[in-house]
């Protein structure tokens, strides 16, 4: 079975700006800091200021107006997040909870689920493409796309509150990753990418809510994971 | 940091640790060696400058150095101490604090010696890692909101209706 990756995997929370952020994250995110195997902040003392707790897997990003968790993993890992558990759960979930309890806390704008699958295939680039543009493409318009083109089809879905981005293409290598802004670290995920090819798909779901739980994470992935289904079958 | 040892202590010192012999011209300048024997650390100064590469190299392959552990994704378990035992902890652990599924589980006591002034009602935070070939826990003090108090609380204002008698059958109509 050909093998999934996920060098990217972002999900973010967006709130109300914090004016006391630097005091939230001296009094609030520092317990959490025994948890990490490294912390960085940048631009303390000011409203600008970037909180970094860098996991082994993981990190985790916090700013005046968002906290967002960033992975990069393989398959199995990623669908090990919606797990009891999880480390979306404890300490991504529990650290917006001590925020979120702040008397300066304002309320929750909207969440974004942010992630990049490649499934790796054994054919070289322009089979690849060749099948794409073969599968997708009608008659009238695969001509245009050769072999050394980059392609990719862009399906967008608003909802009341929602909106679903979901683009699918060959993949070609890192530089498909770097122009979707996923410029992974990991050394064996960058090993198991490079050089390869396959496809690829970047869906982004963006949904206004009022409060957040695991729950909501869980059915966002849920999500996620039935559109790669349909375009790659079950795993 | 260490002590100078004579040459008879050097040779005494290399048998012990199974080290490779020394020559007598080796024995006479100065070496740092900090041994992990187990959960003992031994803080020995050698006077060996010359064999100093070739007994921390040795060491190093005998005991197997790890640079860095990559581990699957970890679990990591809300759990708050019910009662401390002589050798063990008994903890009520949060396996899944959605659908609120509690399981009690006992660990040796020395996973929480670090945690100061542990007592029962603590709260704690288990971390679960596994890989291939090993697995491992770590115990994380769970005060100042690492572990959400209320989960436990909850649970415990449930516990303390027990055996209340709400499961009886009222005996007639109530008019309110």
């Amino acid at each position: 079975m050909p093998e999934i990756f996920i060098p990217a995997h972002q999900f973010e929370i967006r709130f109300k700006k914090l004016v006391n952020i630097n005091d939230i994250i001296s009094e609030k995110v520092a317990p959490f800091g025994k948890l990490a195997s490294d912390i960085t902040i940048e631009n303390e003392g000011t409203r600008n200021v970037i909180c970094n707790l860098v996991f082994e897997n993981y990190l985790i990003h916090l700013r005046w107006d968002r906290i967002l968790i960033r992975y990069e993993c393989n398959f199995e890992s990623f669908q090990s997040l919606s797990k009891a558990g999880s480390s979306i759960e404890t300490p991504f979930l529990r650290i917006f909870d001590t925020i979120k309890d702040d008397p300066g806390f304002g309320e929750i704008i909207d969440i974004l689920n942010f992630s990049l699958l490649v499934r790796l295939a054994g054919n070289n680039s322009k089979d690849e493409n060749k099948w794409f543009s073969d599968t997708f493409l009608k008659s009238t318009i695969s001509p245009f796309a050769n072999e050394k083109d980059d392609l990719a089809i862009t399906v967008e879905k608003n909802e009341k509150g929602k909106q679903t981005l979901f683009t699918f293409g060959p993949y070609q290598g890192i530089n498909d990753l770097t122009k979707r802004n996923a410029n992974p670290k990991n050394k064996d995920l960058i090993k198991s990418l490079d050089e390869k090819y396959g496809q690829m798909i970047d869906i982004r779901i963006n949904e206004k809510l009022n409060a957040m739980s695991f729950a909501k994470y869980k059915e966002t992935n849920s999500t996620i994971l039935g559109m790669m289904e349909k375009l790659w079958g079950k795993q | 940091m260490g002590k100078a040892i004579e040459n008879k202590e050097i040779d005494t010192l290399i048998e012990l640790l199974e080290l490779p012999s020394a020559t007598s011209s080796e024995k006479t300048s100065t070496i740092d060696i900090m041994l992990v024997e187990k959960e003992q650390t031994i803080d020995v100064s050698l006077k060996n400058e010359a064999t100093e590469y070739y007994i921390a190299k040795e060491l190093f392959n005998s005991r197997g150095f790890i640079d860095a552990e990559l581990w699957e994704e970890p679990v990591n378990i809300p759990s708050q101490i019910i009662k401390i035992e002589k050798n063990h902890v008994v903890c009520n652990c949060a396996v899944d604090t959605e659908h609120r599924i509690f399981q009690s589980r006992i660990f040796k006591k020395k996973l929480f010696s670090h945690i100061a002034k542990l007592k029962e009602g603590s709260l704690v935070l288990i971390r679960l890692k596994e890989k291939p070939g090993s697995s491992r826990i770590d115990v994380v003090d769970g005060n100042n909101n690492v572990v959400d108090k209320k989960i436990f609380d909850q649970k415990n204002k449930w516990d303390s209706l027990r055996d209340k008698g709400l499961g009886k059958k009222a005996p007639g109509r109530i008019d309110l």
